[in-house]
């Protein structure tokens, strides 16, 4: 049994203070639906667990098993068991997929795969996602479509085994059958007992995987903490209702605070902000 | 020409194949391609870098390949220029370079269009790390007359360390027309963002780096079909990055 321990956690992302103090616990076989408006801290918050040196913490700590891992690099984060499905994954030219994979899977290892192993794996993997095997000698993610990334995520998350698993909006780009894949993977990963923190706009897929609790995040905080009740109140009146029942005013007004399902994350505002 | 000159020719009709792995004896190829000849030539270097000097002259309808996997050390300057002055003369030239250390290397490759129908095709690949110096150069030009001709010039570098400097300038110099030109230089830091998704997944800095410096020459390793040198560029991405 592991414990994610987050506690008063502040993240700056281009000297703009995205997280304002994050409490959170996640144990292993536990899921979290996390969800907020866009540019409320959901992607920083993941991005900072993973350790992207572009989100840099000022405050706070998150400990794994009481590890402090703001004390560790990426690599030993992801060696210690985290895994960030991403809502971007980066097209690396000329890297292939397999060989990521096999260097991926070594980097854990004592002894190597044998090819024989490694192969037998991939093909295994492949077929559970509904991935074309031949992908795995193209370039990483390079003219993938955008369900085939999200795929592909869901795909290195399976191989990977990670005690806990975040994914960013992993769902989207997604159609129904690729969604019932992705989310048939994901419940066969938390009858493993892995840990889940999901962010995503949509009720669909949340509908689809069996959840713990529900968080909801505003100006950089947990501000909401139940049940799905409060993902079907979400899909049907996005998050005024914050505002009029909590009492908390919604800083950072999006594009459209109404809309669910809006694709501008607090990266790229905190970029423009700054600029 | 310099001292030691390896002549190669090859007679009209007629078509070779010519790997050259070991430059200690060659400082210049001179190279002559009869109408309708076909020569691949296939260079690699794993040594000691050192100055090159190559001229090609093609003929009616002749054609090079020319491969080059530089994975040498130290300084060097390689000069390239391919005439092609007969019509329908194709020449196409393919370079992956990693320069590593304090590693100093020029490459300036010209194609001469001087005939209708032409075609000179280019496409430098190199990676720049620690404090290397590596540059990319060349002027392809296609004179009055030499209508229908294609030319490419593509040279792209990636900057893997703050202390190593780049430059990609090849230059196009047309005269004529009726003729497609194109043109591509591109030197880039090394994603923040790319090392990020690789360690994200376990992987050290030092593997991550590796993983794309081989991804990123690897390509040249292709054209040769003999296993040792693919071997070779694997265990030479393997130690020197």
């Amino acid at each position: 049994m592991s414990v994610l321990k987050i506690s008063n956690l502040h993240v700056n992302v281009e000297d703009k203070e995205i997280l304002s103090g994050v409490d959170l616990t996640l144990k292993s076989g536990e899921t979290v639906a996390l969800l907020g408006p866009n540019g409320h801290g959901k992607s920083t918050l993941l991005q900072a667990i993973m350790g992207n040196p572009r989100y840099k913490v000022t405050t706070g700590q998150i400990l794994l098993d009481g590890e402090d891992m703001l004390k560790m690099r990426v690599d030993e984060r992801a060696k210690a068991g985290i895994f960030l499905g991403m809502q971007y994954p980066s097209e690396v030219a000329g890297v292939t997929s397999a060989d990521f994979l096999r260097a991926s899977l070594n980097a854990r290892r004592e002894k190597p795969l044998s090819l024989f192993e490694f192969y037998r794996l991939l093909d295994t993997t492949y077929k559970r996602m509904g991935i074309p095997f031949e992908m795995a000698n193209r370039s990483l993610n390079e003219g993938f479509s955008g369900g085939e990334k999200k795929r592909n995520e869901i795909l290195q998350m399976i191989l990977l085994e990670p005690r806990f698993a975040l994914l960013d909006e992993i769902d989207s780009g997604l159609d129904i059958d690729a969604m019932t894949v992705v989310a048939e993977a994901i419940k066969g990963e938390q009858e493993k007992g892995r840990g889940f923190l999901i962010v995503s706009h949509y009720a669909r897929l949340y509908n689809m995987i069996n959840l713990t609790r529900t968080i909801v995040m505003v100006n950089g905080k947990i501000a909401v903490s139940g049940g799905p009740e409060i993902i079907a109140k979400i899909d049907a009146q996005g998050y005024e209702w914050i505002k009029a029942e909590l009492g908390i005013d919604i800083e950072k007004e999006g594009p459209d605070m109404s809309s669910v399902s809006i694709g501008i994350c607090a990266t790229k505002e905190a970029v423009r902000d700054g600029k | 020409m310099a001292n030691n000159t390896r002549k190669i020719t090859v007679d009209d009709c007629r078509s070779d194949e010519i790997i050259i792995d070991d430059f200690t004896a060659i400082d210049a190829l001179d190279i002559c391609l009869g109408s309708g000849a076909v020569l691949t030539l296939k260079l690699a270097n794993f040594g000691v870098g050192k100055n090159l000097e190559i001229a090609a002259t093609l003929k009616d309808n002749a054609e090079l390949l020319a491969i080059m996997a530089d994975f040498s050390s130290g300084k060097s300057a390689v000069h390239v220029r391919v005439d092609l002055a007969g019509i329908n003369a194709r020449g196409t030239w393919k370079l992956s370079s990693l320069a590593r250390g304090d590693d100093d290397k020029h490459f300036d490759v010209s194609f001469n269009h001087l005939s209708p129908n032409t075609s000179g095709l280019m496409d430098n690949y190199g990676v720049a790390r620690d404090s290397s110096r590596l540059v990319f150069s060349g002027v392809n030009e296609i004179v009055k007359g030499a209508k229908n001709s294609k030319t490419r010039q593509s040279a792209k570098i990636i900057v893997f360390d703050e202390g190593a400097i780049a430059k990609a300038d090849p230059q196009l110099r047309i005269g004529e027309n009726k003729v497609e030109a194109s043109h591509a230089a591109i030197v880039g830091k090394l994603s923040d963002e790319h090392l990020f998704y690789l360690m994200s997944r376990g992987l050290s800095l030092g593997e991550a780096k590796r993983l794309i410096t081989y991804g990123y020459l690897k390509p040249i390793a292709d054209y040769f079909a003999d296993e040792k040198v693919k071997s070779q560029i694997a265990r030479i991405v393997e130690e020197r990055v």
